[in-house]
């Protein structure tokens, strides 16, 4: 089965990167271009930092998109003045972002765009509710794994995880990092209720009671879980993270029994494998509030230091410990298939 | 004055003005801007508009594309200095003439008349050349054949051959829109008018819509005697509503010169001049009033000296400010400004030999200048002669009850005070209060010995 074919029958997808230079852009590019062919009007956003801050924090700027007559596409107004095609404007937001107001438009002809989308969820989930009135069958939503990113990937039903030699150029590294963040994919979703009360929360350490109350533990972050450690459970053992659940407060959490841990996304969870056992060792749950289905992971076996890794024995490696299709983003019209 | 500037003025306005469900940027922008209206003409002219649409509201056929209307002044100011403008600013004209065309319409249905709606029909027929009509702009190749054809053309080459191509379609989209600027340019006086005309009909529409959702009333305008019957102060109100307890409104009439407020502690003294001036505050900015009537007299100032517990957060003696600010009130009531003053007990901090000196100086001199002016006192001994209500309070109340209960037992109202009585509701208060039974045996000798 190809990529699309995994993919056309979903209303949103985001597609995130494990480093730079995993293939992000060019998985991107052929879905557009797939999807287009068979017919499917294709919506395009960002997830996350918006483009100032992505120059600012990597010095780098954002790929331009090719995208396909009807393509539906949303950019800050900067991006949208430099684009790369004709396109007939549908909306501009209210809110302002640094390089301006956001703009969604609809591609006349064909032609290339950086994407810069709505940075919370809240609007990004709104951006792509709403495309469905501009006639969008799918959304796709790029993004990285960052802890920078108030937005999360896993507002869309599904993801694809790009990955490959820029991440490691040892495969079995690369496989246990790349096999690291699909198990954190599998993390179960809390139940709608704790998650429509949770949502709205931006920042903190919360504690849950047992009526599925939160209330803040005034702990800005579990990054000065040190200097709160007495009023972590004040509460109760149900706690929701709003921010970067790391080694120091599963570590800390897994000294007690029965632990509940509540993550935003698996995109906020930065933790060891060792600091995982420990905090499961005693009971310990981890769960998150929104969760997107890992549909297929897609490799760039090139880094871009210029070295290559075999491409089969990667897919073979990674289809192996994974269980997931797995696509080589440099031959995605070969349609392999990675499982049996 | 700018309602902007009331606001930040008058406690109590901002709850009062921030009920008005206004829909757009623009219309919050001008409501914030409104003036302060001076002449009983004026305040009546918006009081009618107002009334006129309140059979109307909340009318969706208004609101809706309201709430969708930006406030593009900016753009507007850019293409009457005669710049072009970009697609985005376009798109902006755009979906806003067709906002504001559709407002018009349902207006001109409505048969209303109290704002004239420009319509801007060649405005839309210059940015939509498919007469779709809807909210969506590109430069369409019918615009010119120079741009359909380098269009074409692109979609037939590779990207190395369209690349020196790019430019010049570029090109012929920049020669596109100055020429749709210049064509706009025309209409930007429209386009300004219908946008402030908007926003205008937003604002009276959300007048109209509180007023009739409050039941709140339209006020008469007054030459000599401000009356209201059932006055009460909204932000109040609600807070004592959210308690299950209700507000008692009050009726009160005063003319020129100095009246006199006295009562008990607890009595609502402070509460009273409030709710006055939120209600003429609102009545000088074209708004109904809270009150069951009234009739109100317009006056050029709105002069406030009222006890907000700032003045230690500020690091200013509140001795200090409180006669820095009756400095500058004084000086508003000789240059012969037709104002309405509101004192909340003057000299309250300070010795009562100077303190009922001070409220005697500042009663003296506003009935010199007969000046509209209401003074709310503890003090007793003002022998200036003038008018003195006093807040029933406590009056007529035997027996003792829970201090929760105390504000349950008052009587808010006002009665008119003939004589010089000696004050006994501090002491009431504290002993219903249950405060030791000795001490107010004590308090109550000290208060015969005067």
């Amino acid at each position: 089965m190809t990529l699309v074919d995994r993919i056309i029958s979903r209303r949103s997808l985001s597609i995130v990167g494990m480093a730079k230079n995993t293939g992000k852009t060019e998985c991107l590019n052929y879905l557009v271009e797939k999807l287009h062919e068979r017919g499917k009007r294709v919506g395009l956003t960002s997830v996350g930092l918006d483009g100032e801050r992505v120059d600012q924090v990597t010095r780098t700027r954002k790929p331009e998109i090719k995208v396909r007559e009807q393509t539906v596409f949303v950019t800050s107004e900067r991006h949208y003045r430099e684009k790369r095609l004709v396109a007939e404007i549908l909306e501009v937001s209210d809110r302002q972002t640094a390089l301006g107001r956001l703009v969604t438009a609809r591609a006349v002809t064909p032609g290339t765009v950086i994407l810069s989308g709505p940075s919370d969820t809240r609007s990004l989930r709104e951006w792509i509710d709403g495309a469905e009135r501009f006639g969008v069958d799918i959304s796709l939503a790029e993004g990285a794994l960052s802890r920078l990113s108030p937005g999360s990937p896993a507002v869309a039903e599904g993801l694809i995880l790009a990955t490959g030699a820029a991440v490691s150029g040892d495969i079995s590294r690369l496989t246990r990092e790349t096999c690291r963040v699909r198990e954190l994919t599998r993390l179960e979703a809390v139940d709608e209720e704790t998650r429509r009360k949770l949502s709205g929360i931006e920042q903190g350490v919360w504690g849950i009671d047992e009526e599925g109350n939160a209330s803040d533990l005034q702990i800005p972050s579990a990054l000065l879980l040190e200097q709160h450690k007495e009023r972590i459970f004040s509460r109760g053992v149900t706690l929701f993270v709003a921010g970067v659940v790391n080694d120091a407060l599963l570590r800390f959490a897994g000294m007690r029994e029965g632990v509940t841990v509540i993550a935003r996304d698996f995109t906020r969870v930065f933790a060891g494998e060792e600091s995982l056992r420990v905090f499961a060792r005693n009971g310990g749950k981890l769960r998150v509030l929104l969760r997107s289905e890992l549909v297929a992971v897609c490799i760039n076996p090139l880094s871009p230091r210029g070295y290559r890794l075999d491409s089969d024995a990667l897919a073979e490696a990674l289809w192996e410990r994974l269980g997931v299709p797995v696509y080589d983003v440099k031959r995605m019209d070969e349609y392999r298939i990675w499982h049996g | 004055m700018t309602l902007k500037e009331a606001i930040e003025e008058i406690d109590g306005l901002r709850y009062a003005v921030d009920r008005l469900k206004i829909q757009s940027g623009a219309g919050r922008r001008l409501l914030l801007d409104s003036p302060y209206l001076t002449t009983g003409e004026e305040i009546h002219a918006e009081l009618d508009r107002v009334e006129a649409l309140i059979p109307l509201a909340p009318w969706p056929e208004v609101t809706s594309p309201t709430s969708r209307v930006k406030d593009i002044r900016g753009t507007i100011h850019r293409l009457a200095t005669g710049a072009t403008l970009d697609d985005i600013e376009l798109f902006e004209i755009k979906t806003f003439a067709l906002l504001a065309g559709e407002i018009a319409v349902a207006a001109r249905a409505a048969g209303v008349t109290v704002v004239q709606l420009p319509l801007l029909e060649e405005v839309v027929e210059i940015l939509d050349p498919e007469g779709n009509r809807l909210p969506r702009f590109y430069l369409h190749d019918n615009y010119s054949p120079e741009l359909a054809r380098l269009r074409a053309l692109l979609k037939t080459l590779s990207p190395e051959e369209a690349s020196s191509l790019f430019a010049e379609r570029e090109a012929e989209e920049e020669r596109v829109r100055a020429s749709l600027a210049e064509r706009l340019r025309a209409h930007h006086r429209a386009l300004a008018e219908a946008l402030v005309a908007v926003a205008r009909l937003d604002v009276l529409l959300a007048k109209a819509r509180l007023a009739r959702e409050t039941g709140e009333c339209r006020p008469l305008v007054a030459n000599t005697v401000t009356r209201y019957e059932g006055l009460f102060h909204p932000r109040v109100r609600e807070a004592l509503h959210a308690r299950g307890r209700e507000f008692q409104p009050v009726d009160i009439a005063f003319d020129r010169g100095p009246c006199l407020i006295t009562g008990a502690n607890m009595g609502g003294k402070t509460v009273l001049l409030k709710s006055l001036a939120v209600a003429q505050a609102l009545f000088q900015f074209g708004f109904h009033v809270p009150a069951a009537r009234a009739e109100i007299v317009p006056v050029e100032g709105l002069l406030l000296s009222l006890y907000d517990g700032q003045d230690e957060a500020r690091g200013i003696s509140s001795f200090a400010s409180e006669m820095l600010q009756l400095d500058r009130v004084v000086r508003e009531i000789k240059g012969g400004k037709e104002a309405l003053v509101l004192m909340d007990e003057p000299a309250r901090g300070t010795n009562p030999t100077e303190g009922v000196a001070i409220v005697n100086a500042i009663t003296d001199l506003f009935a010199c200048y007969r000046t509209r002016s209401l003074i709310t006192t503890h003090y007793s001994g003002v022998r200036v002669p003038c008018r003195k209500l006093r807040i029933k309070g406590l009056d007529g109340q035997t027996g003792n009850f829970a201090p929760r209960d105390l504000s349950e037992r008052m009587d808010y109202s006002l009665v008119e005070e003939e004589r010089e009585r000696v004050p006994r509701e501090a002491t009431r208060v504290a002993e219903m209060l249950g405060v030791d039974a000795e001490i107010i045996e004590k308090i109550k000798q000290y208060v015969s010995h005067e």
